[in-house]
């Protein structure tokens, strides 16, 4: 009977229904077989207005919208171009720099590749980069940037997780900036065999995009001084964020309309919503599988089979590229990170790190088959086939499959700016 | 059901999702601005208004709610939907329309359990902040799983009767 039920579950979440729909299902089914009155469900579900950050959540949310509403892609493209396009490889840097910038800002749902992606695949394939170069860059950048502030998985992970945000910011400072060393010196590497094109350099360019792009360079201030100044809470930043993105794109540039802004709170609330009532289903359900001991349980099994913490890691890295490759990012996170965190918390690994590994991995499984997200949405925009782009995209994945290892292995990279 | 087929029932469904989004701008602009309010008074005179923070933590549980409703009409919900992308058209619509009825009983059940919740804090009678009860505040649970169950029903229906269901594919 438990094993129909169970089967019946995953048949209907593998054929689309919503996993909001299904959570709640399980969550449903769990607790009238345990014969608990259902309102415990909804008084599950009630947790999510006890936690202040889902604000922080949605106001970097709605301040991501407007950002990728206004033309501070575009701007910032042409900025980097000034600054790196005089250099061999210069123009792969500027599109994973921009990609990583935007993406942090914008929360890897997508946009980055719709919002940047036509644009830097002419000027690549311009300076001569070949084609599937270029595509596997943009297809496997479109979530890079993930481990940057204010990436909303990183918030996410620290509401279900129960870590600082601060901190956990802090935490992915040195893997994300790894990540991108390592895929800038696999382009420039390309692009200096490649013989690709230079542009010469040009100092007044250089000053009108600097000016032009002032507003947006200035934003990771706001946010890093916001949140490290000590003055306001992690949600009070992502406040002041909505309201320096919402005037700088209504009042200074003026590139997005009054007009505009019931869609683009559609767009947000839509975004947010979808996560966050995954999120109410995944606390009933859960508040179900710790009642019944699943995830003590569960430690208890893997470790009588394993001992040593590197080969839980190991374990633990290929679990969760699995599920990266089934689930989007926030699905995972929400579904996944409440079973994990006590089983790594009995291997004694820090959560932070986790968080990190955590991450990584999911941002990995933007680009693997066959649900990653990336690839569905490059082949939209790029009118190429998945199998094409993800061919393209094999040596990206090589590479942040070996940062991924360094940045497991490597708990320091995590924790230094932390202790 | 049948309302949903008529002309009369397309326009009643056209104006209330206009009525949504409105309503969605609104509360978002409110809480913001509510939000910038506090940080001011906090910062700059050393006060602020108690139960400031209870109202924006429930003003972003209605906005979640209202917005997953609005992902039921757009059809934006997060899903796996692995089986219907390596089968046959034909089928993908019959698993659609088993999607949306199995959502649709899911969503009954859950605004049953929700209607329960709330009576039994209407019981209680808390009161929150500004002499408005928790079980106010709590209506959300109950309107937004009975939207989302008219909507999916809605779907169901029009899948039914032969007709595209409503909303874009993502």
């Amino acid at each position: 009977m438990k094993l129909l039920l169970t089967l019946l579950l995953v048949l209907m979440a593998l054929s689309g229904a919503p996993l909001f729909v299904v959570i709640s299902a399980a969550a449903l089914v769990c607790f009238y077989l345990m014969g608990v009155d259902l309102s415990i469900v909804i008084i599950e579900m009630y947790r999510l207005a006890a936690n202040p950050l889902l604000i922080a959540l949605l106001f970097f949310a709605f301040a991501g919208y407007v950002l990728a509403e206004s033309g501070a892609g575009k701007r910032l493209v042409r900025l980097s171009m000034a600054i790196f396009g005089c250099i061999k490889g210069g123009l792969a840097v500027v599109a994973l720099l921009s990609c990583a910038f935007f993406t942090a800002l914008t929360g890897a749902s997508g946009i980055t590749i719709v919002a940047l992606g036509g644009l830097l695949l002419p000027a690549l394939l311009e300076e001569r980069y070949s084609e599937d170069f270029s595509l596997g860059l943009l297809t496997s950048s479109g979530s890079l940037g993930l481990l940057f502030p204010p990436s909303l998985p990183m918030i996410i992970y620290g509401v279900v997780a129960g870590v600082s945000i601060p901190k956990l910011f802090l935490a992915g400072l040195i893997p994300g900036i790894l990540l991108l060393v390592l895929l800038i010196g696999y382009s420039i590497y390309k692009g200096v065999r490649g013989e690709c094109r230079v542009l010469s350099f040009d100092s007044k360019e250089l000053f009108d995009t600097t000016r032009e792009t002032i507003w947006e360079i200035m934003l990771p201030v706001v946010v890093f001084g916001g949140i490290y100044s000590g003055f306001l809470a992690v949600r009070e930043v992502a406040v002041v964020t909505l309201v320096y993105v919402l005037f700088v794109a209504l009042v200074i540039n003026r590139d997005v309309k009054m007009s505009q802004m019931p869609t683009v709170v559609g767009k947000t609330v839509v975004m947010v919503g979808g996560i966050i009532i995954i999120l109410g289903a995944a606390l009933a359900f859960n508040s179900f599988l710790i009642d019944q001991q699943v995830p003590s349980r569960i430690l208890f099994w893997i470790q009588s089979h394993v001992q040593s913490k590197f080969l839980f890691l190991i374990i633990l890295n290929i679990f969760l590229l699995l599920v990266g490759c089934v689930l989007d990012i926030y699905s995972a996170l929400v579904i996944v990170a409440p079973l994990i965190v006590p089983i790594a918390q009995g291997y004694d690994i820090n959560l932070l790190h986790l968080g990190v590994v955590f991450l990584t991995n999911l941002q990995i499984g933007y680009t693997t088959p066959p649900i990653g997200m990336n690839l569905f949405i490059a082949s939209l925009r790029f009118d190429k086939s998945i199998i094409r782009l993800g061919v393209a995209s094999l040596p990206f994945l090589g590479i942040l499959l070996a940062a991924l290892l360094i940045i497991t292995y490597v708990p320091a990279l995590s924790l230094l700016l932390v202790r | 059901m049948a309302a949903s087929f008529s002309p009369h029932g397309e326009r009643v469904s056209l104006f209330l999702d206009h009525l949504e989004k409105w309503v969605l701008v609104l509360l978002i602009s409110f809480l913001a601005g509510f939000a910038v309010l506090q940080i001011i008074l906090r910062n700059f005179f050393s006060t602020g208004i108690v139960w400031g923070d209870d109202l924006l933590r429930h003003g972003v549980l209605w906005l979640s709610i209202l917005g997953a409703s609005r992902a039921t009409f757009e059809k934006k919900h997060i899903r796996i939907d692995l089986l219907p992308r390596i089968m046959p058209a034909r089928f993908k619509f019959i698993t659609d329309i088993m999607c949306c009825f199995i959502s649709f009983l899911v969503c009954l059940i859950l605004l049953w359990a929700s209607w329960k919740f709330v009576r039994g804090e209407r019981l209680a009678g808390d009161i929150a902040f500004a002499s408005i009860p928790y079980w106010c505040l709590e209506l959300i649970f109950p309107i937004g799983f009975a939207l989302m169950a008219l909507r999916f029903g809605f779907r169901f229906a029009r899948g039914l009767a032969g007709r595209r269901p409503e909303g874009t594919e993502i």
